[in-house]
């Protein structure tokens, strides 16, 4: 029989810290959800085939239910809680994302948004073919990749 | 919108950002399982692992043993007997098929179990543990193992899914040509990115709130209150975001009142959430078809007749037909037709409506044969479905007239901005260096279904108005359609407007799916925000003290949140009108009959039904029209096709919000794109379980998998179906695209495919 051991350890989330006793095999992502109940992070397989979970770990992408909190432990997460200014103000990508109507149920949202971060901000929207690329690791099961990819490639171009 | 003449149109017809968007983007949007609440206690589903038989034994002592284990539910649990429900269309439930209640098995994926545990990871341990044996049987776990197996389950014919007209002996005999083909489609699974989940907290033993992502929020409400014998208006749904449905989430599902009982037993809130692979079991999915034609043409190359024998999978409790007849029956001017459907009952257990249902795996073989036939008449695939286009004033089916058609004009449209004009019709013949090229096309048609819906508009002192109506935005964009439709009647900004949806408790409103809730919903909303317009223009010229007394209503107009005469400054704001009634607010309350229905549709609603008018009415037959043009290329060494380019035209009545209308039709356009190329749920024929229940092996598309998708709505308002002239936009998109591709791969390859997926297996 066994039990599942619990262990203290500190996550810094979008600049916060917190202090949690958790389950050795808890991950990522369901602690997020579940004990910060920051929900904007999305379950949408819990195998690391969609991407609605996605977070960035020191600004990469990562998929946090592949991700044991305990592997987080050091490291800076930001969620899409944290993607905006301080008083509220959407990110550019989040008014992108609106402005491009690149998302119907939402559900898929919050973790494109944060790949689309990743894709602009680390070069990988060069050109078409490499955006849609990026962006094919997060199924949009309304099938918005038409605006989505409108979205990432205006937030391209206002890079370049 | 012609609600009246002068009526402002900031936004009706306009391409308007979602009103819920900035929530969406900032991840602070409340899906169902993100709702915190005290003591919330987590349940895991555990699923049968056989397709037939029976539950031997269960030993829950390892499971239990885990600390933090609450309880374990089984069908040897006392204190949790349901009461029998009915299944969809006899029924809201999505299946008659009741959890826990005895060790039969009838399908795979079957709940048996529900583990609950203080955390989310204890339980989920826990139901690792649970040994359970079972006594396995034989099962048919397929249609075709239900088509060509022992009768170990029954085959049921469905007359009335039949259609018969005209004289078919005949009309084969008059034919110059005839020809035979069986067009297949194999099991889809909705899979919605949001997982089915529902939160249950009981105020005690006569009083439920479940937290549920659902388009129908009274299936849900009128289900358990059946099962548990409770009022229905004890039993309080709230799903005021839902991350997908697809019909996947329109009726209830075993998994709900397992976590509702759970929950009364052990005295609080209890929440479940399944896994991607339950999603795949006991959630529904679009049955298997197999479409068998005959048809004759005659020397003009039009129908003399067309036979159909279509059999289609079905549950072994439950009988809902994927009715691939719709279309066929319909779409083209004939007038010599046999239609016949039975139905085969399997052990994958129940099926259930999917994004066009029966519209979209029926159109895939009429439209792929409406190509071979083209191919046979040596006529231009449009040429030859506009030589058999069905006049506006006759459908085929019924000999009504249709309420609306320009089924013409989205040829015209569509191949223009596609270029139609430039291809060559020999096999092969088009290719961007090594490439190949393909262009293909199809005809999409929906029919209109209109429900009975009800709504209110209540103006508040802040000077916002606010919409209620207890139905659903499960990314249709029901929020921003209400709240434009509100703004305009009431002459307000949009922000001003507050909808409110995904409550029980709001006033009742039927099933989020059939393309119907932006002009069933929507017609009440313009009913209620109009009535609220017409008390408050009653008040302020009725009174003495209003700048606007004694003025005729009909030289009012809306304008800046008030009522001015004219184009003049004379009038005045809303509120000014609501602080001088004496009033903090002021509400309106509408119930809306759709067109051609009775108070009969209305009084269905309020019991719990879906209260709607058939797309044959008593006076018109009501349709949604489009066409669909793809282009593919083709690596003629790996034959991997690819969708590089689609264009659709549709004919879909008032557009009420363009930018959310687009978006539904290309989404439609992509699940098209699925379908013909990716998706196909694989079942193994010696364990009748699914061989890809996740999202690495059940293929949808992804952004790399689409190219260029255009969407043309034509703007023709259908006041035949609807006060709003709008008929619906949520299905038709995948509607034809998917025989388009596959006429697209034969134009490029000669290959003929009569089945989906068109994998390279097929091309090779």
């Amino acid at each position: 029989m066994t039990s599942l051991n619990s262990v203290p350890l500190t996550l810094m989330v979008n600049g916060q810290a917190h202090d949690l006793e958790l389950p050795v095999q808890a991950t990522l992502l369901d602690v997020l959800r579940e004990r910060l109940h920051l929900t904007g992070t999305k379950k949408g397989c819990d195998h690391g085939q969609c991407g609605a979970c996605t977070v960035l770990m020191d600004g990469e992408t990562h998929l946090s239910c592949l991700t044991l909190a305990l592997s987080a432990q050091g490291h800076e997460i930001r969620t899409i809680e944290g993607l905006g200014g301080p008083d509220g103000e959407l990110h550019p990508m989040q008014a992108a994302f609106i402005e491009h109507d690149a998302f119907q149920c939402g559900y898929c949202t919050p973790g494109q948004i944060l790949s689309a971060v990743a894709c602009v901000e680390g070069g990988h929207a060069q050109n078409d073919a490499e955006l849609r690329d990026f962006m094919s690791g997060n199924l949009c099961r309304c099938a918005a990749y038409p605006q989505i990819f409108e979205a990432v490639k205006s937030m391209a171009g206002e890079r370049q | 919108m012609t609600v009246q003449k002068g009526q402002p149109q900031n936004y009706v017809g306009q391409r308007v950002n979602r009103v819920d968007g900035p929530d969406k983007v900032r991840g602070a949007a409340t899906y169902a399982a993100e709702f915190d609440l005290p003591e919330l206690a987590h349940a895991v589903l555990v699923s049968a692992t056989i397709p037939h038989g029976s539950i031997k034994s269960i030993d829950e002592t390892a499971a239990r043993a885990v600390p933090g284990v609450l309880d374990i539910l089984t069908h040897e649990s006392e204190g949790i007997e349901l009461k029998p429900v009915k299944a969809y269309p006899r029924g809201p439930a999505g299946t008659s098929v009741l959890p826990l209640q005895s060790p039969k098995i009838e399908f795979r994926g079957q709940p048996v179990a529900l583990v609950v545990a203080e955390s989310l990871e204890a339980a989920q341990h826990a139901a690792q543990l649970l040994e359970i044996e079972y006594d396995a049987s034989d099962f048919r776990a397929t249609l075709e193992q239900g088509m060509n197996g022992l009768p170990l389950l029954d085959k049921v014919p469905m007359p009335p899914l039949g259609h018969s007209r005209g004289d078919v002996g005949k009309g084969m005999k008059d034919a110059s040509t005839t020809f035979e083909a069986t067009y297949d489609t194999p099991v889809h699974h909705h899979n919605p990115l949001e997982m089915h989940a529902v939160t249950a907290a009981w105020d005690g033993d006569e009083r439920v709130t479940i937290y549920e992502p659902t388009q129908w929020m009274q299936s849900s409400q009128y289900t358990l209150a059946a099962m548990l014998g409770l009022e229905p208006d004890n039993v309080h749904v709230i799903s005021p975001f839902v991350g997908g449905g697809f019909g996947s989430k329109a009726t209830t599902w075993p998994h709900l009142p397992t976590a509702v009982l759970a929950a009364r037993k052990l005295g609080r809130p209890v929440k479940l959430v399944l896994s991607r692979a339950q999603m795949f079991a006991a959630v529904g999915y679009r049955a298997a078809t197999t479409s068998a034609y005959t048809v004759g043409l005659d020397d003009n190359a039009q129908f003399t007749a067309m036979t159909l024998d279509a059999q289609t999978q079905t549950g072994v409790s439950d009988l809902f037909p994927e009715q691939v007849g719709n279309v066929p029956k319909m779409l083209y001017a004939n007038p010599n037709m046999e239609l016949k459907q039975t139905l085969i009952r399997t052990h994958a257990g129940p099926n259930i409506m999917m994004r066009a249902p029966g519209e979209a795996s029926g159109g895939f073989g009429l439209e792929v044969l409406m190509d071979e036939l083209a191919e046979k008449a040596g006529l231009d695939p449009l040429e030859f479905r506009r030589r058999n286009h069905a006049p506006e004033n006759e459908d085929p089916e019924s000999g009504k007239p249709y309420s609306s058609k320009h089924l013409l004009e989205c040829y015209d449209r569509a191949a223009d901005a596609f270029g139609w004009d430039g291809r060559t019709p020999e096999i092969g013949s088009m290719r961007d260096g090594n490439t190949l090229i393909g262009w293909g096309m199809a005809t999409a048609t929906y029919p209109v279904y209109a429900s009975a819906a009800t709504a209110r508009a209540r103006l508040c002192a802040s000077g916002h108005v606010e919409i209620e109506a207890g139905s659903h935005d499960i990314g249709t964009g029901t929020y921003s359609i209400l709240a434009g439709i509100a703004a305009d009647s009431l002459g307000m900004d949009i922000e001003q407007i507050k909808v409110k949806l995904g409550d029980s408790r709001l006033p009742k409103n039927g099933y989020s799916g059939g393309s119907r809730t932006a002009s069933s919903v929507g017609s009440a909303v313009l009913a209620a925000a109009m009535g609220l317009r017409e008390e408050l223009l009653e008040a302020a010229t009725h009174d003495s003290n209003s700048p606007l007394h004694g003025v005729a209503g009909q030289d009012i107009k809306v304008r800046d949140g008030g009522l001015y005469f004219g184009d003049t400054d004379q009038g005045e704001t809303y509120t000014a009108i609501l602080g001088r009634m004496g009033k903090d607010q002021h509400e309106v309350y509408r119930e809306t009959i759709p067109h051609e229905g009775s108070q009969k549709q209305l009084d269905q609603l309020k019991a719990g039904k879906d209260g709607s008018v058939a797309a044959v009415a008593e006076r018109y037959a009501r349709h949604s029209w489009g066409a669909v043009f793809v282009e593919v290329r083709i690596d003629p060494d790996f034959m991997t096709p690819r969708v590089s380019r689609i264009v659709g035209a549709f004919d879909i009545g008032q557009v009420i919000n363009a930018k959310t209308a687009e978006s539904q039709l290309t989404g439609g356009m992509v699940w098209g794109v699925g379908m013909a190329l990716h998706e196909e749920t694989q079942t193994d024929d010696r364990t009748g379980l699914i061989l890809n229940s996740n999202l690495a092996e059940y293929h949808i598309p992804v952004n790399a998998d689409i190219g260029s998708v255009q969407a043309i709505a034509l703007d023709h308002p259908d006041f035949r179906v609807s006060a709003l002239g709008a008929r619906g936009a949520g299905e038709i998109g995948i509607v034809g695209t998917a025989a388009a591709v596959a006429n697209a791969i034969y134009h490029a390859t000669g290959k003929r495919v009569r089945e989906t997926p068109i994998t390279l297996d097929k091309l090779l």
